[in-house]
């Protein structure tokens, strides 16, 4: 009697796409077929909303938003301003957002995970290097001069009431607005790359709708700023006439565009590379890559952000895995870049 | 200190002051007098044991429980919860925010002051409802996400109260939904009392009379004997009688049962 009268085990799909990712994507690309039931160079559907009435009414501090979902995953991306004063003259000739990345995955602690941190500092790095987002549209505009009257409070333009202003001299500084993002991730399901893909759809997107506000200070500066002593520990309050600057949130007449360079159909894509099952030298590339098979499996990696025009934002190429990227396929991937830059991702 | 694992902008930014809208707030449909109604929703986030989501105004909350998850390291015999409740960066100013967070604590990077408060409150609630110990050497991490609030309410001390209810309530769906066995679904009341009224959920017109007042969130296993298993109490009330009290906790209790039966339906119809 053979002692190895071992039986064959066999598992249910879920289970070996957890143990054998690998196994998993290969049998399925054997079929023809991705784990996720896509065909090899399908992408999955993209649902964007954007510029939420309920949360940009609720709150006055929401300058744009965009809520994009793809399959199970939904992105909550809201910007909100910040106001940087301008010193010196050595400044950047393009701005960026500053991304903070949250994705929901039940883990706790205070730090963002290398996925969030990767994600963040990809954006951030994209946006800026694209050229996008032009320093002059994040000037801020001369700012208003709030009189309270009897009726209440009239907020004066230099720009716009020309008459009736008067000119003050304390308030010559000139300032530039910030743009920061937060971005919240639910139901992550999507790779990495994928999910860069969405973020920065999501950023475009609310980049487009932003609208920026008018600033104003009040004629009477009062304010109360504590202060620490240098010899007791207790705090006191001072007056000092530094002036606190306002958004005009109740004129959003007043509220403006941004002006950007993003180009008609910015979109990004991302790409897996791998072997195919049955030739070992040939290489299948893969779309926008979903689910945990996938993920882990496939580590040749390729993104590329196109527009309209068909020029090239980026293109981000990693060669990890068993799967070559050789130039057709590189030429591949660009061309349905392109196409769907065209045709939109809807 | 700064944070170098956020990009959280250029290190002299600042936040331009935002003006209080007046008298934006819709006239509120409901009286005071009932509870308004409210959404419910299970099972939204995919990559979540269990989840739920719900509407009551303009508060929106979502809550996800992930585990029980296996830990490393030596055996412990019941499991440990560890909750998180954050809001989205762009509340500001948080409930309650004046008084416990620290001018720096803008919402864009660790938990605020009021955010652990929410936290250990929750955690104080569902502990004792949660049979740990089937689950040796797990954990289980509950997050919450506060999406939305009732922005007027910010202002009046209830608030905080009014959203830690509904926290609480959204909680114990999203444990249904996740499986994890426990003793009974966790609903509650909350409740002004302001001389002989009993106000639920007050109104702005509410907030400014002078009169002293107390506000109560009590949060019941209804099921199990009534147990209490969360009181906060918050007012301008000097000394609480112990008349006050019964009644506080008799007019949570009754709205508790109110809650606890719409849950009751919502989970019988959905997981038929």
């Amino acid at each position: 009697m053979s002692s190895a009268d071992l039986k064959q085990v066999s598992f249910p799909p879920d289970v070996l796409a957890r143990i054998a990712p690998d196994v998993s994507l290969e049998r399925h690309l054997s079929l023809g077929i991705r784990p996720n039931l896509r065909n090899f160079t399908e992408f999955n559907s993209i649902d964007i909303k954007s510029n939420n009435q309920q949360l940009q009414e609720n709150y006055n501090n929401i300058f744009a938003s965009s809520i994009v979902k793809s399959g199970p995953t939904t992105i909550i991306n809201t910007l909100t301003l910040g106001v940087v004063e301008n010193y010196g003259q050595d400044k950047d000739k393009y701005g960026t957002v500053y991304p903070v990345v949250e994705i929901l995955r039940g883990r706790m602690g205070g730090a963002p995970t290398d996925e969030e941190m990767i994600l963040g500092q990809d954006l951030y790095e994209t946006i800026y290097h694209s050229k996008l987002i032009p320093n002059e549209s994040l000037q801020v505009k001369p700012i208003g001069l709030g009189i309270k009257e009897e009726d209440g409070e009239t907020i004066y333009y230099p720009d716009l009431q020309e008459a009736d202003y008067i000119p003050q001299s304390e308030h010559e500084k000139s300032y530039s607005f910030v743009i920061l993002s937060s971005i919240k991730v639910y139901s992550k399901h999507t790779s990495t790359n994928s999910l860069f893909d969405l973020c920065y759809l999501s950023c475009v997107d609310a980049l487009q709708k932003l609208k920026l506000p008018r600033l104003y200070i009040m004629d009477s500066i009062q304010t109360k700023v504590s202060v620490k002593s240098k010899k007791s520990t207790t705090r006191g309050l001072i007056s000092t006439n530094k002036a606190e600057l306002n958004i005009d949130t109740a004129n959003k007449q007043h509220y403006y565009s941004i002006e950007l360079n993003i180009k008609e159909g910015s979109i990004s894509s991302n790409y897996g590379i791998v072997k195919s099952p049955d030739n070992n030298d040939e290489s299948i590339l893969l779309t926008d890559l979903q689910g945990q098979e996938e993920e882990s499996a496939i580590l040749s990696r390729m993104s590329i952000i196109t527009n309209k025009t068909g020029s090239i934002n980026r293109i981000s190429l990693i060669n990890g895995g068993d799967g070559d990227i050789s130039l057709e396929l590189l030429r591949d991937a660009i061309e349905i870049s392109k196409r769907r830059s065209k045709e939109g991702v809807m | 200190m700064s944070d170098r694992r956020r990009i959280l902008g250029p290190a002299n930014t600042v936040t331009p002051n935002i003006p209080n809208s007046t008298g934006s707030r819709k006239p509120s449909a409901t009286n005071t007098q009932s509870i308004p109604p409210f959404f419910l929703k299970h099972s939204i986030i995919e990559n979540a044991n269990g989840s739920a989501y719900l509407e009551i105004g303009n508060t929106l909350i979502e809550v996800s429980i992930f585990g029980p998850r296996p830990i490393r390291g030596s055996f412990v015999d019941h499991a440990s919860v560890s909750v998180e409740c954050k809001f989205h960066p762009y509340i500001t100013p948080q409930p309650q925010a004046s008084t416990f967070n620290s001018a720096k604590q803008t919402g864009r990077t660790g938990l605020t002051d009021v955010e652990h408060r929410i936290s250990n409150y929750l955690e104080g609630c569902i502990l004792p409802c949660l049979l740990l110990e089937k689950y040796p050497k797990s954990s289980i991490d509950v997050h919450v996400s506060i999406i939305s609030t009732d922005r007027d309410d910010l202002k009046n001390n209830a608030n905080l109260l009014w959203l830690m209810n509904w926290i609480v309530c959204c909680t114990s769906v999203a444990f249904v939904d996740s499986g994890i066995e426990m003793r009974d679904v966790i609903t509650g009341g909350q409740v002004r009392l302001c001389g002989d009224k009993v106000i639920i959920h007050p109104d702005l017109e509410d907030d400014e009379t002078d009169e002293p007042s107390v506000d109560g969130l009590l949060n019941f296993m209804n099921l199990k004997n009534d147990e209490i298993v969360g009181i906060w109490i918050e007012g301008n009330e000097t000394d609480l009688s112990t008349e006050k009290m019964n009644q506080l906790v008799e007019e949570c209790k009754k709205m508790s049962k109110i809650i606890r039966a719409n849950i009751n339906s919502y989970l019988i119809n959905s997981f038929k």
